[in-house]
Parts: structure tokens; sequence; C-alpha cells
């Protein structure tokens, strides 16, 4: 065989391997279909008196583990007390989280493609895949990453993995439980209904019809960002 | 006389060498010297392949299961690490006891919960 001859079939033969589809390992019999969901969430701060029953809901539900150092002690919602400079105002509880950006800062910046955005909008780490450099810490504006210092034993909630240390820990809108048609923990626990969740896409959800009222704003809206956490009230 | 030596030392090295071999061709087990490893299989006996296929590839099914149901949101049931724990219900006695001898560390229960007899244990004393 020429060189010449070789190398076509060597190139006839790339050309196939490339063309021919990936084999999966797993035959699903259902798959589901192309989600068209886009998840938020709108937190009404005028029924929020700053109980703090989501946070250590999601304590639990998630696995996060606490330690007495507040340098290491981690959350995915923490509650701010914010109270404005004028005289006899009065302080504010906010619920903070993952603000699940449309275009989010921390993906942009992750080396490993750890993080990335999901098709229905929710923002998620892939621990599999962290190596902990923290390059998202820095960039997220909402500080709503947090490193895991220490490994923690036993877990809350085994139907969940725990994190191990060395990668980063973020709210991740209960994922599972979202995947299975259920609403995040800290929604479900809120007693006086100040934080709703749903479907941004469908007009006639909750959330939907709150962002149409226009009385919404998001946290640093000047940043541009998408974010899909709204407050009412704020 | 010095060559007649050499061959008799490369001799006795080379039958050295290959005198595992040997031994196991006379005791006719090659290919079987893995020990039984006295692992505990659930009484139905069925997986979601069949058992060799399970043998050689359990570790990419999950790959792939966990692939999907992070990057993509599709929780495959049958081939997640919860579905095995329907039937395996001990870690030590089924998956330890092959990654020992192999000598392989999966990561995976680190952060997944996957319940061993001394769980049981405790939850007994409990």
């Amino acid at each position: 065989m020429k060189r010449r001859d070789f190398l076509k079939a060597g190139g006839i033969l790339a050309a196939a391997g490339a063309v021919s589809p990936a084999s999966s390992l797993l035959h699903a019999g259902k798959v589901e279909t192309a989600n068209v969901n886009k998840y938020g969430m709108v937190i009404d701060l005028t029924r929020c008196d700053g109980c703090g029953e989501c946070a250590s809901a999601c304590r639990i539900a998630n696995n996060v583990a606490t330690f007495p150092d507040k340098k290491i002690d981690n959350h995915l919602l923490r509650i701010a007390r914010v109270k404005s400079k004028f005289p006899n105002s009065q302080e504010q509880a906010i619920p903070l989280m993952c603000m699940h950006c449309d275009h989010p800062p921390c993906v942009h910046v992750c080396p490993v493609k750890a993080s990335f955005v999901r098709k229905d909008g929710i923002v998620l780490i892939d621990k599999h895949r962290c190596i902990g450099c923290r390059y998202c810490m820095v960039a997220c504006p909402y500080k709503a990453r947090s490193f895991v210092f220490k490994h923690h034993e036993g877990s809350s909630n085994l139907e969940l993995p725990k994190t191990m240390h060395g990668v980063v820990e973020k709210c991740d809108f209960c994922v599972n439980r979202v995947d299975h048609g259920q609403i995040p923990v800290c929604v479900e626990t809120c007693k006086k209904g100040a934080m709703s969740f749903g479907n941004l896409n469908d007009k006639d959800s909750r959330v939907s019809r709150l962002i149409a009222s226009g009385r919404v704003h998001r946290v640093r809206e000047d940043l541009h960002l998408g974010a899909k956490v709204y407050y009412l009230g704020l | 006389m010095n060559k007649f030596i050499a061959k008799i030392v490369v001799l006795i090295v080379g039958i050295i060498l290959l005198s595992p071999f040997v031994i196991n061709a006379v005791r006719g087990s090659i290919g079987s010297s893995v020990p039984a490893l006295d692992i505990v299989l659930p009484e139905d006996g069925k997986c979601v392949k069949d058992k060799e296929y399970m043998r050689a590839n359990h570790m990419d099914i999950l790959e792939e299961a966990r692939v999907k149901a992070v990057r993509d949101g599709q929780r495959i049931k049958d081939y997640s690490l919860k579905n095995c724990q329907t039937c395996h219900k001990n870690r030590d006695e089924f998956c330890d006891r092959c990654h020992n001898y192999v000598g392989v560390k999966p990561e995976c229960f680190e952060c997944h919960h996957f319940p061993t007899s001394k769980d049981k244990e405790k939850r007994v004393a409990k």
C-alpha cells in the first residue's frame, strides 16, 4: 500500500468514527423530554419576620453541618438583618441565597466546568468535578457560595449525599426535590407564606403573577445578571 | 567451562521465574486463582442487567447515570446508587469485599450514604 492510500484510508476511518453516534450504556425506557420550565422564587419581605426556620430546615435537608467556629460554619440560606439610616427605622430580615442568575459569573470563571446552568435555569455545582479552587466564591456578587473546610461524620438527611471537604457548596433550589415534582424545603417550611417557588415560563403561576405586578426587585439589579430570586418590598 | 556455568545459571533462574506458571499448570487452576470472596448476594438474584455485565461495567453505568442526573436532571431510577441499596443491603458485605480484593478505592461512599452492617447494628442498639 502506498503512503498516499494509507493516509486516505486513515482519514475515511477517522471520519466514520466522528459521524457514528456515541453509544450509551443506559437503556432507559422513558427519558423525560426537554424541560421547558424555568424556575424562580419570589420572597415577600412584608410577610417575612426573620424567624429563621427556613434556614434551619435548609441545613437539615441539605446535610449542612453546624460548626461552632463561625469561620468554617457554612450556610446555603442565610438571613441578613438590615436597618436603614433613618431614625426609628425597623430592622428588616432578608433571606439570602443563591440567586440562580441567567448569566452567572461563577459559571463563567469555573476552570473545570463544575459550575453550570441547567436547562431549567438552576445553577448547579457538579461536586464530583469541583476542585475547590474557590474562584466562583470570589466571582459571586451575592456571597452565595461557601467552601467546605471540614468533613462531618453522619448526615441529617440520608436521602441526599453530604458534601466532602474541599469543594464549594451553595443553594441549588433543592434540585433533587424539584426533579421529583416537589418545592424547595425553605418554601415548604415558611409558615408565613412569604416564599413562593414556581415556573417563570408559566404565566399563570404565582411567581409569574407576582413578578408581573411590577412591585418586585432583585438584589443588585444594576449588575444585569438576571437573578431569578425576586423580592417584594425590598 | 565458564560458558557451561553461565548456561546452568540461566537455566536455574529461568526455572525459578517460570515456577509459578508451571505449578499452576500442573494443578490445572490457571485463570481461576481468584479466591471465593464470600459476597452476600440478594436472594432474588436479579439485577438491572445480567450478572457478568454488571461485574464488568457497573462503574461505567453508575458514572453515566450520575452525569445524566447531575448535568441534565434526568434521574433514571434503575441505575441510581439508591436503587442498588434496595437489594444489596450492606456495603461491607457486597461492594467493599470485591473492591478491597482488587485494591480499588471508589470515592462514592465518602458523600453518598450506603448502609453498612455497622449502621444496622447501631439502629438495632438504639
